[in-house]
């Protein structure tokens, strides 16, 4: 198995808005939704989590509910905001157009400069 | 970025934040429990289980601690920390937090009450709603000299039909009422009003109603609305005074309406108004040029003020015929439009533009004070706060807390400027101007209220940012290897307060050269000859009822006894009667003709300023007579009819020439001829151009007298004057004593030495200067304080090594000149700064003065050695403390 890679700075601010786009979620979960996607290739530090969620909350992309999880406990619930959906739109876009150039980059062949 | 989600975090961080915590908490716990059952299902056994799962998630406190930062609440935990350590250092330093807020209520109370004054002039204005769609019309006429002056009914009419432009208008006449109803006679100040004028300024009565259009009607004006100060004064406040019918000039009108205690227009001591009821003649083109009436109206909801403006020059050019057409582009004519606060107050505005730029000096002389007192504090913390870097509070976290702490300064110094500035009022109502703004309250609302807030939350960023800034700027290092040694103190800081305290020192400057500079032209003007010996008269107003006197036999019969009555009076040297006297506000003018002169095409023909007298006005009066007679009792009903004119109008018309017989009319019909010439008096300002806001003039127009006794219907009212040998007082009595004797139910109004009169018309001036001189000598005060703060601080800190010069042989005299010197250098910055400062400020105060330049080198030079002085006297003190210092004590001081 490969080893899991470590998360590009300011990420996870977007991972953890797609994450709850899907559905809402806890904050443990949204770490399993993440990791299960990734099929365990990303590696979250678990402690950068919370204050990536508060942030989130704190600008309005994310709101959060107390409801009761799966096991019948209860946990605190984060869905995304309309303005945080918008957030997820451009910020996706902005990836899609930093992966393409960055790749086009590291492509580049000598005859090509 | 969503502004309400901050918000409510940080609310929610204030209000609830022990629920957050909790929440908080739980929400991590459950994190890690959930992750312990995922490991335990694995096949961990449980205890390692929750082991593993505490330690990849890390430190727990960490976490939270990044979750708070993440919410932003330590900003706002830092502030309500620093309020609540704030309040406990306010209590522990009860003399730093005396001074302190003292200084700050000073400033804000300063600023507050002139807000209110602003607020309660300009901005809004008593009684009236949306006052800025309300407007005041007027006409000019550029090439006769008259920039300002009332509108005729047709120039009312224009504006009334105008609906597009216009949601309302009125025209309003002052009339006196004599209400006869009570114990003795009373002159109500009354006004008469067309329909509309309650509803142009938006007032509602608040009992009975105000007039229809029916009863603004010739035959049927016997309704009144009464004001609730005359209402509460003569009727005792009786909700039943509505309906009942009183007596006013001798003529039944019923009671319709009462208005509410803020409403009072057009004067701030109205008490009553009656329908004006003009008859439909009054329209005709012929009256265009004949002025004498208030016109209001309120703008549509939409048009500015601009729009509007630009309509009347259309309205202006819309010529009801050729006649009117030639003499209105001849003499320049238009009608034109003034916001109505500035018709009212426009000769205040100025003075408390001034006082509002001296007040807001002020404030920042005790926010430069404040911060550098803070300064010092900080020097005797900053060990704490290094500490507290160190140890990794955040540089935002410290100004939070530094600005929380001075929130709490700042939130004590807005109560108790609150509280000054109440008291201040009281004293600027009692330097106001009067006549000004007599009858005017100032109340406290919400926007005095919300201006006071804003000045304190600004005050508190001002002088609460420099400290601040200043810690969280210096690294922990250089705080911690700092507070080693003393001597070596925080020289950035004490540098720091020296530029604030330079600063103080400049402001202060300017304001005493303002100062100084009004005085001076106070004094100017004060020494301006106005053409006539106001001293020992006395002047009072009075009006004939109409039904009374009803022809003019019996009006110049009237004035004729009273005259001849008070001349007998022991005391009263001489007595005299006129329709207009100087220094009332009011003025009249009118066109005329020179017999054999016809006016050139293009020209507007011959104007002057028209007074009725008596023979004694002049001789009361002492108008110096140059050449020819003045009026005689012989100038009656059926002789000569003749006039007297001024030395301008004889310079103006007959140049080179004699103007004594020759002819001047009105019409053509009849011609007066000149007898005589008088001097030329000021009539409404003692200085410059002759204006204000009822009537403007130039200060060089001409002025034909002509006799009441020859001009029937022109001794219907006006004002008597007499002359007494024992001071103006005493010929109160005198007068009253006269019109009782020949009229007992007559009300005298207006009753004033002549000197008074003169004294008012200086009003904004004198009113500029005593207070700009009040809040001058605040801000020197503060900055002298300020001063001497300072040096005493480095006194103190230099304590050392005064001792060691001192032990090196240095003379008490030498430590002495040591710090006055220091100090001395700071205020010679300072008023070379406020110099430069002041002649560039100072510009804004040119129209207040008279035959003094803004610039003036006395004024500034003056202000200047009074600054050097008061920063000695302040510097003195803490020097004499330095050069008693005992050089073994300083030596052993640390």
């Amino acid at each position: 198995m490969d080893q899991p890679l470590e998360l590009l700075q300011g990420t996870l601010d977007m991972l953890i808005l797609k994450a709850v786009s899907l559905s809402p979620l806890h904050g443990y979960g949204i770490l399993l939704r993440i990791q299960q996607i990734s099929k365990d290739r990303l590696e979250i530090l678990q402690g950068s989590l919370y204050p990536a969620l508060y942030r989130l909350e704190h600008q309005g992309w994310i709101a959060s509910a107390w409801g009761e999880s799966e096991n019948k406990r209860k946990a605190k619930y984060y869905r995304l905001t309309p303005a945080g959906k918008r957030r997820l739109q451009t910020e996706t876009e902005k990836w899609r157009r930093m992966a393409d150039v960055i790749a086009g980059i590291l492509r580049a062949r000598p005859e090509e400069v | 970025m969503n502004f309400r989600s901050r918000i409510q975090s940080w609310t929610k961080a204030l209000l609830r934040r022990s629920r957050v915590e909790r929440e908080m908490d739980a929400e991590l716990r459950s994190h890690i429990v959930a992750y312990a059952e995922d490991l335990a299902r694995g096949g961990m056994p449980e205890e390692e289980a929750m082991r593993r799962a505490r330690i990849e998630f890390g430190s727990l406190e960490r976490v939270k601690e990044e979750c708070r930062e993440a919410r932003g609440v330590h900003f706002v935990e830092g502030l309500w920390q620093g309020l609540r350590f704030g309040l406990r250092m306010v209590r522990k330093s009860p003399g730093f937090t005396a001074v302190a807020v003292l200084t700050l209520a000073l400033g804000i109370g300063a600023n507050t009450a002139v807000f209110s004054i602003v607020n309660a002039l300009f901005l809004h204005p008593a009684g009236v709603t949306h006052p800025r769609q309300v407007v005041v019309e007027r006409a000019r006429y550029l090439k006769i000299g008259l920039y300002n002056i009332p509108v005729s009914v047709p120039d009312f009419a224009k504006v009334r039909d105008s609906r597009r432009f216009f949601a309302s208008a009125a025209l309003e006449q002052d009339a006196n009422f004599n209400y006869t109803g009570g114990d003795y006679p009373v002159d109500f100040g009354g006004s008469r009003v067309s329909w509309e004028w309650f509803d142009v300024f938006g007032a509602k009565p608040i009992l009975g109603r105000v007039f229809t259009p029916a009863e603004d009607q010739p035959n049927a004006n016997h309704e009144v609305v009464l004001s609730y100060g005359a209402w509460e004064r003569w009727f005792g406040s009786n909700p039943n005074a509505i309906g009942r019918t009183i007596q006013l000039n001798g003529q039944p009108y019923r009671i319709i309406g009462v208005m509410g205690p803020d409403f009072h227009w057009p004067h701030p001591n109205t008490d009553l108004w009656t329908p004006l009821a003009l008859p439909p003649t009054q329209y005709s083109v012929q009256n265009t040029f004949n002025e004498s009436y208030l016109a209001v109206a309120r703008l549509q909801p939409g048009v500015t003020f601009a729009q509007a403006s630009a309509y009347m020059a259309v309205l202006s050019k819309r010529y009801a015929n050729a006649a009117i057409q030639r003499f209105a582009e001849a003499s320049q004519w238009s009608i034109f439009l003034m916001p109505f606060a500035d018709h009212v107050f426009g000769d205040l505005r100025t003075p408390i533009m001034i006082l509002a730029g001296a007040v807001a000096f002020v404030l920042l002389i005790a926010c430069a004070n404040i911060a550098g007192l803070l300064l010092a504090k900080a020097a005797g913390r900053s060990k704490e706060l290094a500490v507290r870097a160190a140890l990794g509070a955040s540089r935002k976290r410290l100004i939070a807390q530094a600005l929380g702490e001075n929130a709490s300064l700042g939130i004590l110094g807005v109560l108790a400027g609150l509280l000054l500035s109440q008291l201040g009022l009281h004293a600027l109502l009692f330097a106001e101007p009067k006549g000004l703004a007599t009858g005017m309250t100032f109340p406290l609302d919400g926007y005095v209220l919300g201006f006071t807030a804003l000045a304190g939350i600004l005050a508190v960023l001002v002088f609460g940012s420099v400290p601040a800034w200043h810690m969280s700027r210096m690294g922990p290092y250089h705080a911690l290897r700092e507070s080693g040694r003393s001597s070596t103190s925080s020289r950035g800081r004490q540098n720091f307060r020296a530029w604030l305290v330079a600063g103080e020192l400049a402001l202060g400057l300017v304001l005493l050269a303002g100062t100084g500079a009004l005085l001076k032209s106070l004094a100017r003007i004060a020494d301006v000859n106005p053409g006539f010996d106001p001293h020992g008269v006395m002047t009072a107003a009075l009006s004939l009822p109409k039904q009374q006197y009803d022809t003019p036999a019996k009006q110049n019969s009237f004035f004729r006894t009273v005259l001849d009555r008070l001349r007998e009076t022991p005391g009263i040297a001489d007595a005299g009667a006129g329709n207009l006297i100087p220094f009332v506000g009011t003025n009249s003018s009118a066109s005329f003709e020179i017999q054999g002169k016809p006016t050139p095409p293009g020209s507007p023909g011959p104007h002057g300023d028209k007074r009725f007298v008596t023979p004694g006005y002049f001789t009361s009066f002492g108008i110096p007579l140059l050449k020819g007679r003045l009026f005689t009792d012989d100038d009656r009903k059926g002789s000569q009819l003749v006039t007297v004119i001024d030395d301008n109008l004889a310079r103006q018309y007959w140049p080179n020439q004699n103007p004594i017989g020759q002819k001047i009319g009105n019409g053509g019909k009849t011609w007066a001829t000149v007898v005589g010439i008088v001097g030329h008096i000021r009539f409404t300002t003692l200085a410059g151009e002759e204006s204000s806001s009822v009537m403007s003039q130039s200060g060089s127009k001409g002025v034909y007298y002509l006799c009441i006794y020859q001009m029937p219907g022109t001794a219907t009212g006006g004002y008597l004057i007499a002359k007494s040998s024992g001071g103006a007082a005493s010929a109160e009595s005198a007068i009253r004593q006269a019109v009782r004797s020949v009229d007992p139910n007559l009300p005298v109004s207006d009753m004033m030495p002549m000197e008074t009169r003169i004294a008012a018309s200086l009003g904004p001036q004198r009113f500029a200067a005593n207070l700009l001189a009040v809040f001058a000598g605040l801000a020197i005060l503060l900055a002298a304080v300020g001063l001497y703060g300072l040096i005493s601080y480095s006194v103190a800190q230099r304590t050392n090594e005064f001792g060691i010069r001192m032990a090196l042989g240095a003379r008490p005299k030498d430590v002495l000149r040591l710090v006055l010197l220091q100090g001395a250098r700071l205020a010679v910055i300072g008023a070379g700064a406020g110099v430069v400062a002041g002649i560039i400020l100072m510009r804004a105060m040119h129209s207040l003065l008279y035959r003094v330049s803004y610039a003036d080198p006395l004024s500034f030079i003056g202000a200047a050695v009074l600054l050097m002085l008061i920063a000695l006297l302040a510097c003195y003190v803490p020097a004499r403390r330095a050069m008693r210092v005992d050089p073994m004590v300083a030596l052993r001081y640390e």
